[in-house]
């Protein structure tokens, strides 16, 4: 399953957590290595809920520039990666870590969109960036 | 004072008991293919170590896999499988110029199987794993592959391949049109 990769290619910043070389930039290639994007930016605002009630397991992303309901649609499905960072490096030497996610529908609308994540958002990610990459893809 | 009324007396369905054909034992059906990827189509790879590449896409697999190539020469892309949901279909199309894929199939990516002989000394104390080298019969093909596709390229078409797909500041993929 190709859930690993969420960084930007080539870029300097060690993000990607299943690049091989251990601690050291990820070395030029003779194609290209420009970072590339593609996710589309999103914020994590809140849980799912009312005013007294909080639903933890159902989080609210606001993706950039979607702000209708029509177009959400193109988002339902696709994957969402919640990024940060821990003291201990993984077996490949990145201290990034990941909680995975997917868009699950729309949320009113002005374009939020509801996201459930294998495992609930911890709270200090409200406010924070998440990553809605473009697979699983039907254009 | 529990459930609402329309939920209690919701009509239980009564099945047809139709005839269910038994599925053979490893029958498996090729997913269906998207009605805009055609070969020559270039594609967008959105995962994987080549994401954001521009790929030709050659065939669809029995696997239900889309075989694609770079070409190799133009942006380092082997010939390779991807998951018809791992990439963007472009409008673009290019010609494939007879390039022969009929002999690749899922058998070509599979894998070695390591010989369970008896195990050597020398095997047992080896501190390195062997490395794994793409055979030179299938860097040929590769290139043979290639040639009739690149040849037909113009020289836009070449810089098109050659560059990635990315989202930028102000670009949004459901206002973009592929």
């Amino acid at each position: 399953m190709p859930g690993g990769h969420v960084g930007y290619q080539g870029s300097s910043l060690k993000i990607n957590p299943s690049v091989r070389n251990k601690g050291t930039q990820i070395a030029p290639t003779g194609h290209g290595t420009d970072p590339v994007r593609l996710f589309v930016k999103g914020v994590f605002m809140a849980y799912k809920g009312g005013k007294k009630n909080q639903v933890n397991h159902t989080q609210l992303i606001k993706l950039q520039d979607v702000n209708s309901k029509e177009a959400t649609q193109f988002y339902l499905g696709k994957r969402l990666a919640y990024i940060y960072k821990a003291q201990k490096p993984n077996k490949e030497g990145s201290r990034f870590r990941v909680i995975w996610g997917k868009v699950t529908r729309s949320h009113g609308n002005s374009g939020v969109v509801r996201a459930k994540f294998k495992k609930n958002l911890p709270p200090k990610a409200l406010g924070k960036k998440v990553r809605c990459m473009l697979y699983p893809s039907s254009i | 004072m529990g459930q609402a009324g329309q939920q209690r007396s919701k009509q239980k369905k009564i099945c047809n008991k139709k005839t269910v054909k038994v599925k053979k034992t490893g029958e498996k059906k090729t997913p269906k293919l998207r009605k805009n990827i055609q070969p020559g189509q270039v594609l967008i790879l959105l995962a994987s170590k080549f994401r954001g590449r521009r790929v030709v896409f050659l065939k669809q697999l029995e696997s239900g896999l889309l075989l694609v190539t770079g070409p190799y020469s133009l942006n380092g892309v082997p010939v390779k499988r991807v998951n018809q949901r791992y990439c963007i279909a472009t409008s673009t199309k290019v010609n494939l110029g007879g390039a022969d894929f009929k002999s690749i199939s899922d058998a070509y990516f599979a894998r070695e199987k390591a010989k369970k002989g008896a195990q050597t000394q020398e095997k047992f104390f080896a501190t390195e794993a062997p490395k794994k080298v793409l055979p030179q019969e299938k860097k040929d093909g590769q290139k043979k592959l290639d040639e009739p596709i690149v040849k037909g390229l113009a020289e836009d078409m070449k810089s098109y391949l050659k560059s990635r797909f990315s989202l930028s500041a102000r670009t949004f993929p459901h206002e973009m049109k592929f």
